[in-house]
């Protein structure tokens, strides 16, 4: 997270400034967490929203801006989990997938958009737990402890969860996994 | 972590690649300038329609009703040799950073009038008197006579802005499922609950200073059920708390020669009796006199026990108001248990 890295260097900030540099630096990967963990967008939003407020609230406990990051990325994971049990963020959802459902489309960003939501959607099959732990390992790429810290789970908890997790969604999405180089770029080098 | 599987990396960062989440900078700045007291509502309750919209009612909470009397120190000193809130070094805690500290925890538990509150001493890793509350609320209590109606997770955090009795402490939501009473869970164990969170953190900060309940950041109308539209003062000791209470021994003490115990009780005359029991049989019983009894308040008591002639086994160590109606009179004592285990 190269964003990260230009917090880090200034210490004596009010609260408000905190918030803004945070939100600056992480808003938008924030959210892009939550929507790996809820899914719905607006939902997501109304999550980081929610934890940059508390992150506000605390600035004198915290006073660090990697505390402070490693506060907010717990409140988004724990935020999305209530969020999850409350039935709004699933109508709303439901609301939400009808509308772009119907537009139909062969080429390659019609595949695309249906790989991003395979992912997805095979992120919510996965219990709560495993999807967290993929989350936070492998889109924010957190070590095992900060995991474990993170959720309040021993790191052996974060081995055989990850470890679980992985194994559930290769599965799931054994066709991404299989698609040709062509449909399926890889960025990162991955050469067959 | 071995189980890095890096295309699995790629599709979950490319899932997410196209979401560009609007700006909320202004709506965070809004929410995080002052405490705003109107009633702007939480995004779930206008999601939740008509039916939870009506409930927001706002009944009017007795601030000014403060049991405010300055000696109702909900930790007298020294009534526990752990002390109240001693930041003592790192345990076992899974993380080096955060020191245990110990706090009073409030707890649900029957008494002669039903739903009480007792107090239990407990240790939690966190770096400060309320974060520590919070996650008491959190812990199931060491005394399986006590429960706790808070599941892990129900709180985001806590705060105070005030000093001694003038402030307001504030406590945050996290789930918003806690707006409404569960099912199951009747009104009295509701207000007890939300008293639980009263007491508890202000014995954390060590004043009786009203707590106002946040969800999102703004005052929630209710929890479970129960109205938090304003702070919230502590009801009545004596119509809220267990009239007897055991700080020490705790919950599986190992004792032995004489068993050192205090507590806090509010009982006839001050006097407390206390018994040692083993299943049905009391093996001993005698009594003490607590600090007064003539307030709405719990005092603190201390006594000895000589225990030498107790054959090493597990016991019941028992405290209880003194009864002089010997049951004809009101719902009986209020009882305080903890097992002992003498060597």
């Amino acid at each position: 997270m190269p964003a990260g890295t230009a917090v880090s260097d200034r210490p004596a900030w009010g609260a408000d400034e905190a918030v803004e540099q945070l939100y600056a630096a992480h808003w938008r990967q924030l959210v892009r967490l939550s929507v790996l963990l809820v899914r719905d967008t607006g939902s997501a939003e109304e999550i980081v929203q929610d934890a940059f407020v508390a992150v506000h609230g605390r600035w004198s406990k915290l006073r660090d801006p990697d505390l402070a990051l490693a506060y907010l990325r717990q409140a988004v994971v724990n935020r999305s989990r209530s969020a999850l049990r409350h039935r709004a963020v699933v109508e709303r959802h439901a609301a939400r997938e009808r509308l772009p459902a119907d537009v139909p489309g062969a080429d390659e960003s019609a595949l695309i958009s249906d790989r991003r939501a395979a992912v997805l959607d095979a992120m919510r099959v996965l219990p709560q737990r495993q999807r967290e732990v993929l989350a936070l390992r492998y889109y924010l790429d957190l070590s095992e402890s900060e995991i474990a810290d993170a959720l309040g789970i021993s790191r052996g908890a974060v081995k055989s969860h990850a470890s679980r997790g992985s194994a559930a969604l290769r599965e799931l999405l054994a066709d991404q996994l299989g698609d040709q180089p062509d449909t399926h770029p890889q960025p990162n080098g991955e050469e067959q | 972590m071995s189980d890095h599987d890096p295309r699995l990396a790629e599709l979950l960062s490319d899932a997410v690649s196209d979401i560009e989440p609007a700006d909320h900078l202004d709506a965070i700045r809004d929410r995080t300038k002052v405490i705003p007291m109107t009633s702007r509502r939480p995004w779930y309750l206008v999601a939740g329609g008509a039916a939870i919209a009506t409930a927001a009612v706002i009944t009017a909470i007795a601030l000014a009703s403060n049991q405010d009397s300055p000696s109702v120190d909900p930790l007298p000193p020294g009534t526990s040799p752990t002390g109240a809130v001693d930041p003592t070094p790192t345990g076992g805690s899974t993380d080096p950073a955060v020191p245990t500290l110990t706090v009073a925890g409030y707890y649900l538990g029957a008494t002669s009038s039903g739903t009480g509150l007792y107090r239990e001493f407990i240790q939690v890793p966190a770096n400060d008197p309320l974060s520590a509350a919070v996650l008491a609320l959190e812990t199931a209590p060491s005394d399986p006579d006590y429960r706790t109606p808070w599941p892990a997770g129900s709180f985001s955090d806590a705060g105070f802005d005030g000093v001694g009795d003038n402030g307001v402490v504030s406590v945050v939501l996290a789930d918003a499922s806690l707006h409404d009473r569960p099912a199951g869970m009747s009104q009295a164990e509701a207000e007890a609950a939300i008293q639980q969170v009263v007491y508890t953190l202000q014995a954390a900060v060590r004043t009786r200073a009203p707590v106002q309940f946040m969800f999102n950041g703004n005052p929630i109308d209710q929890v479970l059920g129960v109205p938090t539209s304003e702070p919230l003062a502590n009801a009545s000791p004596l119509a809220t708390l267990s009239h007897v209470s055991i700080s020490d021994p705790a919950e599986g003490a190992s004792v032995s020669g004489s068993l050192e115990a205090n507590g806090v009780a509010n009982s006839f005359e001050a006097n407390v009796g206390w018994e040692i029991r083993q299943g049905d049989q009391v093996i001993s019983n005698g009594s003490f006199m607590a600090d007064g009894y003539m307030d709405d308040k719990l005092f603190p008591w201390h006594t000895t026990i000589d225990i030498s002639s107790l054959a090493p086994g597990t016991y019941t160590f028992a405290v209880m108001e003194d009864d002089p109606s010997a049951g004809a009179e009101g719902n009986g004592p209020d009882t305080d248990t903890r097992t002992i285990v003498v060597e």
